[in-house]
């Protein structure tokens, strides 16, 4: 070890400098923030809002008529037959449980590795996550055609039906256990972070009944800095707990297909694969809510055209996961010379449903090579038919993996065709008409943003040095009169 | 119980940190600051000891893995053996994602009830604020006139001298 | 900031290294000559341990570059000087060229006579083509560890540049990012799964990159830890960067072992013979032993000790939890390797040295590259801004989040 003198470059002073980036657009002052957030929750709804809460209670009504129908009638109605007895149902519950992923990334992963872009949108993004497990768990309970009694999936005490349990060794009672932590968690991790918020709100409210609702949800929260160190630590833990939580969640639900034998089903990169596949989707969707809400509710200031940037980079990245794990099946499958991997890979790709893995690809593994250019990037009309696409895409690749599979197995005379019934698609339109109902009613009663998260920014970020930065260049000055 | 406060109000961060520091120098001890967000450094300008709630959820998320791994041996080995798919009935292996999610699901419950225990905090408790906007761009902090001891004036001063917006005398519930 | 830090190995330290690879090689050379099924294994071990070393460090490099990580912009030379033994590295993987037969069954003729004739494993197992993939992926890897090293230096002589010079780096990282997964995939089947070509798992080179990623964690940490407690680097490291470096290391423990679980787990229900071969093989006998010390090395000893928020900050702790993970990760490819080619494990007077000598090597290698440079960047952007607003908000150096443990 030694120090020696520099022998570069004296120019060194002249270095270029790379500053943090701002993630609020001007200089919005503490109560300029929570009067932005604050304002749209007070004020009378747009147009815009009830135009799409409208469409989305229509959706609900659909939900419930169609819901409504299969349990008097049974899961007949359904296009299931005994070749595809897992078809739309099973579809759209991963599909939106994956959806969910990415509410528990942002909120979670992001705060743990000190992304700062997060706090602008994690507040939604969390909102999004319990909707859309509310809407996963609804088919996996419809599906058993007797949703009264849906509490046999857990084990209760005394068993007043002989000493059974359930089979401990099977992934959908995993799947059970795994989705009501996650929705548990979730919705603690969601709630906990807005209690200052609340508090804010309440301390704005007038009186009435708003106040005492904000009052009561906000268990009497005053500021003290005592309080928020130890908020904060909880925060982190739950972060910590809610990390390896949503991986094994999706990875769960993987184990449901590749604990089976099913061609296309059992392979071990599922788990890690779907996770990725969650996280892309539910980029996607987040993609999608917010462009829709940063439109409607104006608030172009706090999320800005960096944050639509960082989570185009987040989809296409998990993106080209996805389309490597497409790549291994079909290698393996190609590879190890198993007769039946071998005919599944080929019926996906020249089969009856060749035109939906086809759909697949595109969505999922040309699309998120479209973000690659920095202009597509930066148009928020782009990047919103982008996001749909890949929630169609991973909607199809669902699909693709659960009816593909089962319509032709192993053997040849067990062989069949899935046709969705009208119920099939009602339902899953209905699913959305709940979802978007759930979130717009959130972000015009609740805070969408969470404000003292962006206090934080603001006030210690790299936002307060960009006001002071006349003030350094004026001291570079001095020190270059000096020298 | 009311009790005698002085509190002082700031609209920025930074002076409240440095207020706090320069009060705990002249061996005041601060009651307590409220801000609208957590203000990083405070922390260390307080003196406040590493919160031991994290230990809480290593204790419950363990005593959760026991309980998962013990259950699912007491139903699926001792009470009711039934033979799946030719697996063992201790299939250690499969009750994996169950002890964890057992573990995630009670370390993180406790842990959210153990603060709002710690901090006193419940549904429809009643705020006590120490200024108006501290929950929005306000930042107070408080000092506690414990007994005649204490020097009303000499703090007044040291607080208005440190940035403070306004400094007054309160009996307040905090 | 006239002066700036570099980093010289004493030459009395040098003597110890040497001597431990002139061993290795007239060990390895004996072996060659008398039991070459026995010692060409502990090539490849060795081998293929050094290479992913040096590759981890590069694929740590362009994660940080690539996601515009600020932390680590200050340490950017320790990985580099790993990369660099990329190199040699590819050379000695190359020598198993000599010893394919001992090694890899698909060079025999006939092996595959009673595999389906459409499996495509006959067509990809063709020996030329084998070579010629392996000889891609090292070449690759090579010349972006040159690209990286080029453009780093190149910032250090052209403040003027730095800024491009840094988004050249950032374009570099997320080309190899790319890259690297596809030729890691294929350098971790053809180098490792094909030992056994009977078996394959869809989850194999992500299992076989967990581990390598915490191998190349590690060996950073222990280099930055060690570095700023005898003194280069103490001023230009922070205690907030080492307890990054420990999150790190603690949060890809724990990915290895969710990837280790999922493919056991997954290959363990579904019991399908050609799959359970592989793990029947590692769970039997004598590597049974060896198969729980490698869970619990390399997962349950670091997770439990690096918890607590106290021991990712410590220095002896860091210290000892890198060595036990560096270690760990020669037991995982052990375990990888030789059960498919020994009916037994051997360790002994074939091994120790081998394996000695190659750490030697790379021991040896990384200082000297480690000296060839200054040991911080000299016009990094980040940085540069970090001087100018020493107390800026939001730096590295902040305390901002004291990370997630009870």
């Amino acid at each position: 070890m030694s120090t020696t003198a520099m022998e570069f470059d004296p120019r060194i002073q002249e270095a270029q400098v790379l500053p943090p980036p701002h993630w609020v657009e001007g200089h919005p002052s503490l109560a300029q923030i929570t009067d932005d957030i604050a304002r749209p929750m007070e004020g009378r709804p747009g147009k815009g809002w009830w135009i799409c809460f409208g469409i989305a209670c229509l959706g609900l009504l659909d939900l419930v008529g169609m819901v409504t129908w299969l349990i008097a009638k049974g899961i007949g109605v359904w296009g299931l037959n005994n070749s595809v007895g897992w078809a739309f149902d099973i579809t759209n519950f991963v599909f939106w449980i994956g959806i969910g992923h990415a509410g528990t990334l942002i909120s979670a992963i992001l705060l743990l590795f000190r992304q700062q872009w997060r706090t602008s949108i994690n507040r939604s993004a969390e909102a999004m996550t319990i909707f859309a497990v509310m809407c996963a768990g609804l088919f996996p309970a419809i599906h058993m055609g007797r949703p009264w009694d849906a509490f046999f999936i857990f084990p209760y005490f005394p068993n007043q039906r002989g000493p059974l349990w359930v089979n401990f060794r099977s992934p959908l009672v995993w799947d059970v256990v795994a989705i009501s932590t996650y929705f548990t968690i979730s919705l603690v991790f969601w709630y906990l972070g807005m209690v200052p918020d609340l508090a804010t709100l309440r301390d704005r409210a007038k009186g009435g009944i708003k106040k005492f609702i904000f009052r009561v949800l906000s268990l009497g929260w005053n500021g003290s800095h005592r309080t928020w160190a130890r908020y904060e630590i909880t925060s982190l833990v739950l972060a910590g707990l809610a990390t390896p939580l949503v991986l094994s969640v999706h990875s769960i639900v993987s184990m449901d297909f590749a604990t089976s034998l099913v061609p296309g089903w059992h392979t071990t990169i599922f788990p890690p694969y779907f996770v990725a596949g969650a996280i892309y989707s539910g980029f996607g969707m987040v993609l999608t809510l917010l462009i829709i809400t940063r439109q409607t509710m104006h608030l172009e200031r706090y999320i800005t055209m960096q944050h639509l940037d960082k989570m185009a980079k987040v989809t296409m990245f998990t993106g080209m996961i996805v389309s490597y794990a497409y790549a291994t099946e079909f290698f393996s499958a190609w590879y190890g010379g198993n007769l039946y991997e071998r005919y599944h890979f080929i019926n996906r790709a020249t089969g009856p449903y060749a035109w939906c893995f086809y759909l697949m690809v595109l969505c999922n593994v040309i699309t998120p090579q479209m973000l690659w250019p920095r202009k597509i990037r930066s148009s928020v009309a782009a990047l919103f038919i982008v996001s749909i696409l890949v929630n169609i895409g991973m909607w199809f690749e669902r699909f693709v993996i659960i009816v593909v599979s089962l319509h032709r197995a192993f053997l040849p005379s067990g062989w069949g065709m899935f046709y969705p019934t009208k119920i099939d698609v009602g339902v899953l339109v209905g699913s959305f008409g709940l979802f978007f109902t759930c979130f717009l009613l959130f972000i015009r009663f609740l805070p969408m943003i969470a404000m003292w998260e962006i206090r934080g920014v603001a006030g210690h970020g790299a936002y307060k040095m960009a006001l002071s930065s006349d003030d350094d260049e004026e001291q570079k000055q001095e020190e270059a009169v000096i020298a | 119980m009311r009790r005698t406060f002085l509190i002082a109000t700031f609209s920025d961060g930074d002076r409240l940190v440095k207020a706090v520091e320069t009060v705990r120098s002249y061996n005041f001890s601060v009651y307590d600051v409220y801000s609208p967000y957590p203000v990083h450094g405070l922390d260390e300008a307080m003196g406040l000891r590493r919160t031991r709630l994290p230990w809480i959820t290593l204790l419950v998320g363990a005593f959760g893995t026991t309980l998962a791994l013990t259950f699912q041996f007491y139903t699926s080995v001792l009470d009711w053996p039934l033979n799946v798919g030719g697996k063992p009935d201790n299939s250690t292996l499969a009750w994996v994602p169950i002890c964890f999610e057992l573990t995630v699901l009670l370390g993180g419950l406790s842990i959210f009830f153990a603060l709002l225990v710690r901090a006193r905090l419940y549904p429809g408790k009643k705020e006590q604020l120490a200024a108006e906007g501290v929950t929005n761009d306000t930042f107070a902090l408080v000092l506690r006139k414990k007994d005649s001891a204490f020097d009303m004036k000499y703090a007044r001063e040291l607080l208005e001298q440190s940035g403070a917006d306004e400094v007054k005398v309160r009996e307040a519930e905090l | 900031m006239s002066e700036h830090v570099t980093y010289e190995l004493p030459s009395q330290k040098r003597a110890l290294p040497v001597v431990l690879i002139a061993i290795g090689v007239l060990v390895a050379a004996y072996g060659l000559y008398s039991d070459p099924a026995r010692t060409w294994p502990s090539l490849l071990l060795n081998g293929f341990y050094f290479i992913s070393l040096s590759l981890s460090a590069l694929f740590f490099l362009a994660t940080q570059r690539a996601t515009n990580a600020r932390w680590s912009a200050s340490l950017r030379r320790i990985p580099e000087a790993f990369s660099l033994a990329l190199p040699v590295a590819a050379v000695l993987m190359m020598l198993l060229y000599f010893g394919r037969q001992y090694l890899f069954p698909w060079t025999h003729p006939g092996i595959f006579a009673s595999t389906p004739s459409f499996a495509g494993k006959i067509r990809y197992l063709q020996p030329g083509w084998v070579f010629a993939r392996m000889i891609f992926c090292v070449v690759t890897w090579i010349v972006f560890a040159l690209l990286f090293r080029k453009a780093s230096l190149q910032q250090d002589r052209h403040p003027e540049l730095s800024l491009k010079l840094h988004q050249r780096l950032t374009a570099y990282s997320v080309l190899f990012i790319l890259t690297f997964a596809l030729t890691f995939t294929a350098g971790a089947f053809d180098w490792l799964i094909s030992l056994e070509p009977e078996w394959f798992s869809t989850m194999f080179a992500v299992y076989v990159f967990a581990g390598t990623f915490v191998q190349g964690i590690a060996a950073v940490t222990l280099a930055v830890v060690l570095l700023k407690e005898r003194g280069p680097l103490r001023q230009h490291v922070s205690e907030h960067q080492i307890h990054d470096l420990g999150k790190l290391l603690f949060a890809f423990t724990v990915f290895w072992a969710y990837i280790w679980t999922c493919q056991y787990l997954l290959i363990w229900y579904g019991n399908i013979p050609e799959e359970v071969t592989f793990f029947g093989k590692r769970t039997n006998g004598p590597w049974l032993v060896l198969f729980a010390i490698n869970f619990i090395v390399n997962w349950l000893i670091p997770f439990l000790v690096l918890l607590s928020k106290g021991a990712k900050c410590n220095h002896k702790v860091l210290k000892t939890i890198c060595c036990l993970i560096l270690v760990g990760r020669w037991l995982d490819l052990y375990l990888l390797i030789t059960p498919s080619l020994w009916s037994g494990p051997k360790f002994g007077l074939i091994e120790i040295p081998i394996a000695l000598a190659y750490f030697a090597l790379l021991y040896l290698l990384f200082t000297y590259n480690l000296a060839r440079a200054p040991l911080t960047p000299l016009n990094d952007p980040v940085l540069a801004y970090e001087r100018l607003h020493p107390h800026a908000p939001g730096r590295h150096m902040q305390p901002e989040l004291s990370g997630v443990e009870p």
